[in-house]
């Protein structure tokens, strides 16, 4: 077949029916810009959310709003930019960068892709809906308790946020588990780590920071909703629970969070400053032991937001020296920027524009962080608007000027246009000036006392710097208008980018602009970290279909899978069409979710039934192909099926799904030893009686031993022994002597008993399902797979289990 | 700021006597069996350095780690620890995340097997590769995963109240408690540290940062904790007129952020290490 005959042929197996058959899309292209989309759509909502709050606080003893108004938009800012905003606009350009960038047609689990968007999406309305039954959330994007418990806030406003943002979540980790697995296995061949494009290793990082850093939140919404419906009294004092566990779980979130929002900025920048140098970044390895090292370091420091809320005074002096070890890692790669602009002969176009921008106002932002880092200086300061002027500095300075000028370089591959350099140019100014004068008054403000979350101030205070602020944010709200008037004319009539118009070096450049929906028409290997630098013929052989797999075989999405670290072409990777499971699933989820905030539990565990059976429907349809076919295929492009370890993305994905499981449940028992450490008496009295613990527990580890045999009466043995352990479990939480509405220990114990009950209800579903695809699909290709993965599950809620079990029981004992 | 102070008091340079004991050295068996080490691989060392195979810095970290060893077990260090629960902590920290990378990065293993004469050294090459069993039982210990949960367990058990304070009372099973640290130290360390010569840095990188999170959050309740978990200490503590809770945050303080920095500082050269191999092998490929 000719070029254009294989062009067609690629096209129509990755091509998604019209009309309504377009919600079934799953591949990286609509689902990275359907994110990217709906991600802008709410940064517009956050920001005239912002400046309904700036005309508030234009004059003194404003009434434009009143306070409960400011409250509620205040809250409903910082949470639209940070959950709604950064972090999934962030996803969707990975979704949408990464699979080009590396070499690859789409990420590792393209549905799991869709499920996260269809989550963020209707988590989002979901928590915008409080504003049409007039019960929007108010307690500060924090939500600090005991501000947000039932007592201070007993609307369902606050149930709004944690149901929705817990939906968001579940989006966002799905989405980094999927990133990650992408990047370690779907690398083009040849592209070994150290040869990787930067923006791939920083998102790696972030990937996993996510994968950690999420669940301590998602424990933390669960605890206070529980709190909020059941009056379980995790964070209530006079129960013997405690406010600063929020603090801590929130922060144990929300210090990597900042990173996490950063870091993926920082990818962009090195790829655009390399480009725009006009040569190969300096000191790349440096810049990836940064972003590593950042990761680190980012989930030791969550005390420092916890400065004033009377942890012992000892902590404030390591947590301050701690913090400072951050800058260590900010300027090496902010060296390594400078460096590679000295050496090379950049060009000033609009994204170096922002780029320039967000070097400037993120080492402003980095050098206040340092203030901050400061005890003396943070007991003046915190809570006032110098820390509102500081985090703005670093978020918007170090993501939004990124983000722009990422944007202005990336269009092409998305339109085949160019945007307008000299409205790109006006964009920038006006942003940069409107930014500065929102933000530069706001530290004279709060140096001169002004603390955050008021609504109104009085005559004679802080009069100039609000107004100026004010007018600011009015700049940068034409800035954006300039913006999408760019966008939208680009799309229309913007200048033919033609082939590489920035003369980049990496590979999202090397196919005709915009990139095709097969991003490769055949799938090229890599020698070097600048691919299209260093191999002038590199571009014709990918779009001649000369690479790899330029044949759709059978209609197929094909793709490969190369191993983690040195991308050695291992196994062929067979993608899943266009399917509606995950929109499905998530509308069910999203059902479970509005159920629940409505307090209607019985509709809520149907609902939540309904979500199991559409998932194993989603896992029994399998993309691989039948044993036949695989055979075909193998012949043909002389690769294996993707099945079995270590080679299975499958079996990466489990993994990664253990480690992200692993941080929330090690949170539940950091949890539980912390309200110990409060309780009068610890360990509490009442524990269950030891016989159905001991059951449980047996149960439990014969079940681990049989899902280790490959046969199937053995998973299906393991799926009984686990729904006994999950029995047994049961039984032990109902005969325990727990009041769990008297005190906040009690509701722990029965948490780590229930959560170790659900657990073992998955693991027997996973073997109870690997056991139905070992007797009706024997043969097919993920056999292998699944049951290694029910093994893997089930190693992990064995240690798990133990500990749940035992903690109640033999912890006493180990005390006294 | 007034924290400095406490600190300073915490944390004596110099050696007070109290109640008529002195704070001075003491030694025992385990002194001993320290030196036959030393000597042991000066041995091993001589004979390699007269076979022209030096290694200066290997034997350097070695016997440093030994020092250390030394200094955390026979100092008035150790007299001091068993009166504070902080001073304890650096006790500990000295064996866990001092002396065992540094004796780890010796790779000593080779150098002892040269102190053995000759037909002994080939006795002990032939058993082992002819065992299959041991070799796969090693390579199971020595695994990651397996080193990790060990390690772990170690570190937390270890910690709880009831085996905390019965190693305070029995000197033997004080001995068993710094043992089990020590050891399932060198373990860990060995894991990590052999995941850069296997090719999986990665693995030995999240090694470091799980074990950075879960000590860090034992370091974390320590500090939070609103009473002494230590019975013991709280006695000791008031007859020196120091607050007993203040010494266990200072305890949780220091295995929460000096002890998690040194878990940072082996992740990044073990990623660096690794990264560095993995250019070679690329600029090989070429």
């Amino acid at each position: 077949m000719n070029r254009e005959q294989l062009e067609r042929e690629q096209e129509r197996a990755w091509s998604t029916g019209p009309g309504w058959r377009a919600l079934s899309a799953v591949n990286q292209k609509p689902m990275g810009r359907r994110y990217m989309l709906t991600a802008f759509v709410f940064f517009l909502a956050g920001g005239l959310l912002a400046l309904l709050m700036r005309i508030q606080l234009a004059v003194p003893q404003n009434d434009f709003l009143g306070h409960q108004a400011y409250n509620e938009m205040f809250t409903m800012h910082g949470t639209t930019m940070l959950f709604l905003f950064a972090v999934p606009m962030l996803e969707g350009a990975a979704i949408y960068l990464l699979p080009p960038m590396i070499g690859a047609r789409d990420m590792a689990f393209p549905r799991l892709g869709a499920f996260g968007y269809w989550c963020y999406l209707l988590g989002g309305l979901l928590l915008y809906c409080s504003l049409f039954v007039g019960m929007m959330p108010d307690a500060g994007w924090t939500m600090y308790t005991p501000l947000s418990n039932s007592r201070f806030s007993p609307g369902s406003g606050v149930d709004f946020w944690l149901i929705g943002i817990t939906l968001v979540e579940i989006g966002s980790i799905t989405a980094a588990a999927e990133i990650a697995v992408t990047i370690l296995r779907c690398r083009a061949p040849g592209m070994s780590l150290d040869r990787m494009p930067l923006f791939a290793w920083y998102m790696l990082v972030v990937a996993f920071m996510i994968l950690f850093g999420f669940p301590p939140l998602i424990l933390g919404d669960l605890l206070l909703e529980i709190e909020r419906a059941f009056d379980w009294p995790f964070f209530d004092p006079e129960r013997g629970g405690d406010p600063l566990l929020w603090q801590h779980l929130f922060w144990l979130f929300g210090h990597p969070e900042v990173y996490i929002i950063f870091l993926p900025a920082a990818g962009m920048v090195s790829t655009m400053i390399a480009t725009f140098s006009r040569r190969p970044i300096a000191g790349y390895p440096w810049l990836v032991a940064a972003a590593v090292g950042t990761g680190f370091v980012s989930f030791g420091l969550w005390a420092h937001h916890m400065f004033t809320t009377g942890i012992p005074l000892m902590s404030l002096s390591f947590f301050s020296a701690a913090s400072m070890t951050v800058a260590i890692f900010a300027g090496i790669q902010v060296f390594a920027w400078i460096a590679t602009l000295w050496l090379g002969r950049p060009v000033l176009t609009t994204p170096l524009l922002f780029v320039a921008g967000f070097l400037f106002l993120f080492v402003i932002g980095g050098l206040t962080g340092v203030m901050l880092a400061v005890i003396p200086f943070d007991w003046q300061a915190h809570s006032s608007y110098f820390l509102v002027s500081h985090f703005h500095y670093v978020l918007f300075g170090g993501m939004v000027f990124p983000l722009f000028g990422a944007i202005y370089y990336w269009f092409p591959t998305a339109t085949g246009k160019l945007m307008s350099e000299r409205l790109g140019r006006w964009n920038f100014w006006l942003m940069f000036a409107g930014f500065n004068l929102t933000f530069l008054p706001m530290k004279v403000a709060g140096m001169m006392g002004m603390p955050r979350r008021i609504y109104t101030y009085p005559r004679g205070m802080w009069e100039w710097e609000n107004f100026a602020a004010t007018t600011g944010a009015f700049l940068m709200a034409v800035s954006i208008l300039v913006f999408i008037a760019n966008f939208v004319l680009g799309m229309r009539n913007g200048r033919p980018a033609g082939l590489n118009p920035w003369n980049a070096a990496t590979l999202e450049w090397a196919t005709p602009q915009p990139v095709p929906t097969y991003n490769f028409l055949s799938l090229p290997v890599i020698e070097s970290r600048d691919p299209l630098w260093r191999d002038g013929e590199l571009a014709t052989a990918i779009n001649d279909g000369r690479g790899l797999l330029a044949h759709p075989w059978f209609g197929l999405r094909l793709g490969v899978l190369t191993t983690p670290v040195s991308a050695q072409l291992r196994r062929l990777l067979v993608l899943p069409q266009s399917d509606f499971a995950p929109l499905v699933a998530a509308l069910v989820l999203a059902a479970a979710c509005v159920a629940a905030l409505l307090k209607h539990w019985s509709l809520t565990a149907l609902a939540l039934a309904a979500f199991l059976l559409v998932m194993l429907n989603w896992f029994w349809r399998q993309p691989h192909p039948a044993p036949g076919r695989a055979h075909e295929l193998r012949q043909r492009t002389g690769l294996e099926v993707n099945d079995g370890p270590p080679e299975a993305a499958g079996w990466w994905g489990m993994w990664t799904a253990i480690g992200g499981l692993g941080a929330m449940y090690a949170s539940l028992v950091f949890a539980y030893f912390y309200l110990g450490m409060q309780a009068e008496d610890f360990p509490q009295q009442g524990a269950p009686p030891a016989l159905p613990l001991l059951l449980a527990a047996a149960t439990l580890a014969l079940a681990a031993g049989l899902a280790h045999s490959r046969r199937a009466m053995s998973q299906l043995a393991a799926g009984i022994a686990g729904l006994a352990s999950m029995g047994f479990t049961l039984q032990a939480a109902f005969a325990a002597d727990f009041s769990p509405t008297e005190t906040a220990l009690d509701a722990a114990s029965l948490t780590l008993l229930g959560s170790h009950a659900l657990q073992a209800f998955v693991a027997a579903i996973i073997s109870l399902f690997a056991f139905a695809w070992q007797r009706f699909k024997p043969g097919y290709a993920p056999e292998r797979t699944i049951v290694a993965n029910a093994r893997a599950f089930w190693q992990y809620t064995l240690i798990t289990g133990l500990i749940s079990l035992c903690i109640n029981h033999f912890w006493p004992s180990l005390l006294s | 700021m007034r924290t400095l102070p406490i600190a300073v008091a915490l944390m004596p340079a110099a050696v007070h006597a109290h109640d008529g004991h002195a704070h001075g050295w003491s030694f025992n068996y385990v002194f001993l069996l320290i030196l036959l080490a030393a000597a042991w691989y000066g041995f091993g060392w001589r004979r390699l350095w007269l076979n022209g195979s030096r290694r200066v810095s290997q034997g350097a970290s070695h016997y440093a780690g030994l020092l250390v060893m030394v200094i955390a077990l026979h100092s008035p260090l150790a007299a001091i620890s068993a009166e504070r629960v902080s001073m304890h902590m650096i006790q500990h920290m000295l064996l866990i995340v001092v002396a065992a990378p540094l004796l780890v990065f010796a790779s000593p293993l080779p150098v002892y097997l040269w102190a053995l004469p000759e037909d002994l050294r080939h006795g002990f090459a032939r058993w082992r590769s002819r065992s299959r069993g041991t070799i796969s039982g090693w390579r199971a210990l020595t695994s990651p995963g397996a080193a990790w949960i060990v390690h772990g367990i170690a570190l937390w058990a270890w910690h709880l109240p009831a085996l905390y304070e019965a190693a305070l009372r029995d000197s033997l099973l004080h001995d068993l408690e710094h043992a089990s640290f020590f050891f399932s130290a060198l373990l860990f360390w060995w894991a990590a540290w052999s995941t850069v010569r296997r090719e999986r840095g990665a693995a030995g990188v999240l090694l470091m940062f799980t074990t950075l999170m879960h000590s860090g959050l034992l370091g974390a309740l320590m500090t939070f904790a609103s009473t002494p978990w230590y019975g013991e200490y709280v006695e000791r503590a008031r007859g020196l007129g120091l607050d007993g809770l203040q010494d266990q945050q200072l305890a949780g303080l220091l295995m929460w952020v000096p002890m998690g920095a040194t878990y940072l500082v082996g992740g990044m050269l073990i990623f660096a290490l690794w990264f560095r191999e993995l250019e070679r092998r690329s600029l090989r490929r070429i």
